[in-house]
């Protein structure tokens, strides 16, 4: 395919350049794409260490680390196999285009009539007039459909030529070009921005994130305050909205408040936060019930962290230590979110769990004079939040607009050139319409027919 | 009159269109072939009313968002769709011998729908990453493309039954009018309609693809995530890029292609049920 004068000719590098302008190496290339980018769909990808090591044999372990499966997407052999196609890419298209160019900005535009089959061309047309009485009103029939046209006499009538889209030949290349322009752009992505999280107690700010991926720390140059942290519910208990009214504190001083929604994130000097997940950040009041196994009698009592409370009938004093966000039962069973307190009762004291998802646990308490459950909980909430810079996305984006318009223009538009052959057959003229595209030959064709009918009820209204 | 039982009316109207279709181009006549496409009409229309009425059910419900958010509203979405897209073709290239394998595919879609193992048609009100404009885009995007590669498929394997038969009858004398098959465009035309079919949904996938991707920018803050889902359109998209390079490049024609549309339609498939199997952000749950 490297044919023309302008591409390398050493010896060495002339293989190389072969092989980089084939389109061999794209499909090869593009499919192993495809086929390599399924494994990692199948295998989990940027689970922990453990997460492999449990699921798979040792052997498959191995095989999976030495090849960089768990985060393939990102290994160098994936990597490298996307630069073979941006490399091809370029090549195919510098090879090319130098001779698409050539066509599309011709020294002068020249049309001939044996380039057009036989089997675009319509039936022949007979209407009255002779040629030369119908060249110009065809001519003008013609300019209604196509932007170009010329017109060239024979010794018994004239060739009408007309063509459209020459440009959308590059169509292509805008492409090919956007494809090399989103590769970009993921590139000062993946180079220059960052992603992180943090979670932030209502009421609270931050300044530093965890970077995904590295968990290392990322200091900020200003800090999140989380002002409000809302979670509602539909009825079925599905969520509804999370909402954070965040603020940002630069130098000291609250400079900007916005509600952020889960797909309404705010944007400060090119760091973008995203609403993330939320979760029980500490408990501030607690109502909790103390039952006497004695009387039976029921007590409710409001307490917050750290707070005391003596019961009647003796039954002591109960202390709520603090709220904790996994409680391990035994040293092994995780028992989840619960309160932590305890009992005193004169020389005896106890401790006393409450597990949030266990309502009945403080039943099992050995010789104890009371069963405490939770009744109401005040919370508060903290915020996750994703952090994240990307100065690519400018660059991806239009990408995105030039990928459209350029798959537009290749596929919908085509380079159609037409040729209407008048003669002159006794005191008539027949004609036949000849189309030429450089693709979509049906649409072509049609147009042939349909211009051919045009020019026939021009003759007719004469 | 609920919207599903609108559904479940269109399935049956689909399924009489193919019938029609199908003996139109058995017995050789225009006739049957004609109704199939008024019937064809009537059922695209039922199928947008029964997406209308959910809609409005959805509103009736407090919810109100457009019914593009399961896989059963999916599945009525996307008969819609292949309706939509045969109908266009028929006119477009003037032909009626296709609708057999194009109406069947809306009919199966909707059939499943209505009928499906486990199916949920309850109205879900939309969870905080579905609240967002993208939603309606991405999802008509990618279905009219995903609409298209099954219309694709469907005259894929009718080329390839036919394709010698339609070839012999080519030559004997005019291809509209001779042969079994007469109905039916001759080998080259059905293969440049598997051509242009493709490229038509090669373009809504990549605006779904891209639709997408600004979506998810805006809800999660990234672009690309390697989730199973937008790999597996990326694998689509790519098996199609390879069909239109072969095709446009080293003239590959005939069979070749028509495999290389099944192939493609078989990542479609994957792409929108069997990433389902896989965990990841897009499991219609």
């Amino acid at each position: 395919m490297a044919n023309n004068g302008n591409t390398p000719d050493k010896g060495f590098f002339l293989p190389i350049w072969q092989l980089f302008v084939s389109v061999k190496l794209t499909v090869v290339v593009l499919l192993v794409i495809a086929a390599t980018a399924a494994v990692g769909t199948v295998i989990p990808q940027n689970q922990p260490d453990l997460f492999y090591r449990m699921n798979f044999s040792q052997i498959t372990y191995a095989i999976g680390s030495v090849l960089d499966l768990f985060d393939m997407y990102h290994s160098l052999w994936f990597q490298a196999l996307i630069l073979v196609l941006a490399i091809n890419i370029v090549a195919c298209s510098i090879d090319r285009l130098q001779k698409v160019w050539k066509i599309v900005f011709p020294d002068k535009i020249t049309f001939s009539p044996g380039s057009f089959t036989k089997k675009n061309t319509t039936d022949p047309i007979t209407v009255s007039g002779t040629p030369e009485t119908l060249k110009t009103p065809f001519e003008k029939e013609l300019k209604r459909h196509c932007r170009i046209t010329r017109l060239s006499p024979t010794s018994n009538g004239f060739y009408l030529f007309g063509e459209n889209g020459r440009k959308s030949r590059l169509g292509v290349y805008v492409v090919h070009f956007s494809v090399l322009l989103l590769l970009c752009g993921t590139l000062i992505s993946s180079i220059t921005g960052f992603e992180g999280q943090v979670n932030i107690p209502e009421g609270g700010k931050a300044g530093v994130i965890t970077l995904r991926n590295s968990s290392q720390e990322k200091p900020l140059d200003f800090e999140i305050r989380c002002d409000d942290f809302e979670v509602l519910f539909y009825d079925s208990g599905r969520p509804k909205k999370y909402r954070s009214t965040l603020s940002i504190i630069d130098n000291g001083k609250a400079v900007l408040t916005k509600d952020i929604l889960v797909n309404k994130p705010m944007h400060y000097k090119g760091i973008s936060i995203f609403q993330s997940s939320y979760g029980a950040a500490d408990v501030e009041n607690a109502k909790l019930s103390f039952t006497s196994r004695e009387s039976g009698m029921t007590y409710h009592k409001t307490l917050s962290l750290g707070e005391s409370v003596t019961l009647p009938e003796e039954l002591g004093t109960f202390t709520l230590e603090q709220f904790t966000d996994n409680y391990m039962f035994m040293n092994k069973h995780s028992l989840g979110q619960a309160l932590i307190g305890h009992m005193k009762n004169g020389e005896t004291e106890q401790k006393v769990v409450l597990p949030l998802r266990f309502e009945r646990f403080d039943k099992m308490r050995q010789n104890a004079r009371t069963v405490i459950t939770i009744e109401e909980l005040d919370r508060t909430f903290y915020t996750g939040l994703q952090v994240r810079k990307d100065p690519g996305v400018p660059v991806v984006y239009a990408s995105f607009i030039l990928i459209i318009a350029g798959i537009y223009i290749t596929f919908f538009m085509s380079h159609q050139r037409f040729c209407v052959h008048a003669r002159q057959e006794k005191n008539q003229t027949s004609f036949t319409v000849s189309a030429k595209s450089n693709k979509n030959q049906i649409t072509a064709r049609k147009k042939a027919e349909m211009i051919g009918s045009a020019l026939e009820q021009n003759a007719l209204n004469k | 009159m609920t919207s599903s039982f609108v559904l479940s009316i269109t399935t049956f109207i689909y399924g009489l269109a193919v019938i029609l279709y199908a003996a139109g181009v058995s017995f050789k006549r225009e006739l049957p072939a004609k109704a199939a496409t008024i019937t064809t009409w009537i059922a695209v229309l039922a199928n947008l009313a029964g997406i209308l009425l959910r809609w409005l059910e959805s509103h009736q419900l407090g919810y109100g968002h457009a019914p593009l958010t399961n896989l059963y509203e999916s599945l009525i979405f996307f008969a819609f769709a292949t309706g939509v897209v045969y109908l266009g073709l028929e006119i477009k290239f003037k032909t009626r011998g296709l609708g057999a394998a194009a109406v069947l595919i809306s009919f199966i879609a909707l059939a499943y729908a209505s009928l499906g193992k486990g199916m949920d048609q309850e109205i879900q009100p939309l969870i905080p990453a579905l609240q967002s404009n993208w939603l309606s885009a991405h999802v008509m995007t990618c279905f009219l493309g995903y609409a298209a590669f099954a219309i694709a498929f469907g005259i894929s394997v009718v080329y390839l039954i036919v394709a010698d038969q339609v070839t012999e009858d080519d030559t004997a004398g005019g291809p509209a009018t001779s042969g079994i098959y007469s109905l039916l465009p001759p080998a080259d035309v059905l293969e440049e309609l598997i051509y242009q079919t493709v490229v038509f949904g090669f373009f809504f996938l990549s605006m779904g693809i891209i639709t997408g991707a600004v979506w998810a920018n805006t809800a999660w803050g990234r672009y690309w995530g390697w989730d199973p889902k937008e790999t597996w359109s990326l694998i689509t998209w790519f098996v199609y890029a390879t069909m239109l390079h072969v095709r446009l490049m080293r003239n590959w024609t005939g069979k070749r292609i028509a495999w290389f549309a099944i192939a493609g339609f078989a990542a479609v498939l994957f792409t929108y049920f069997g990433v389902n199997l896989l965990p990841g952000l897009h499991s219609y749950q």
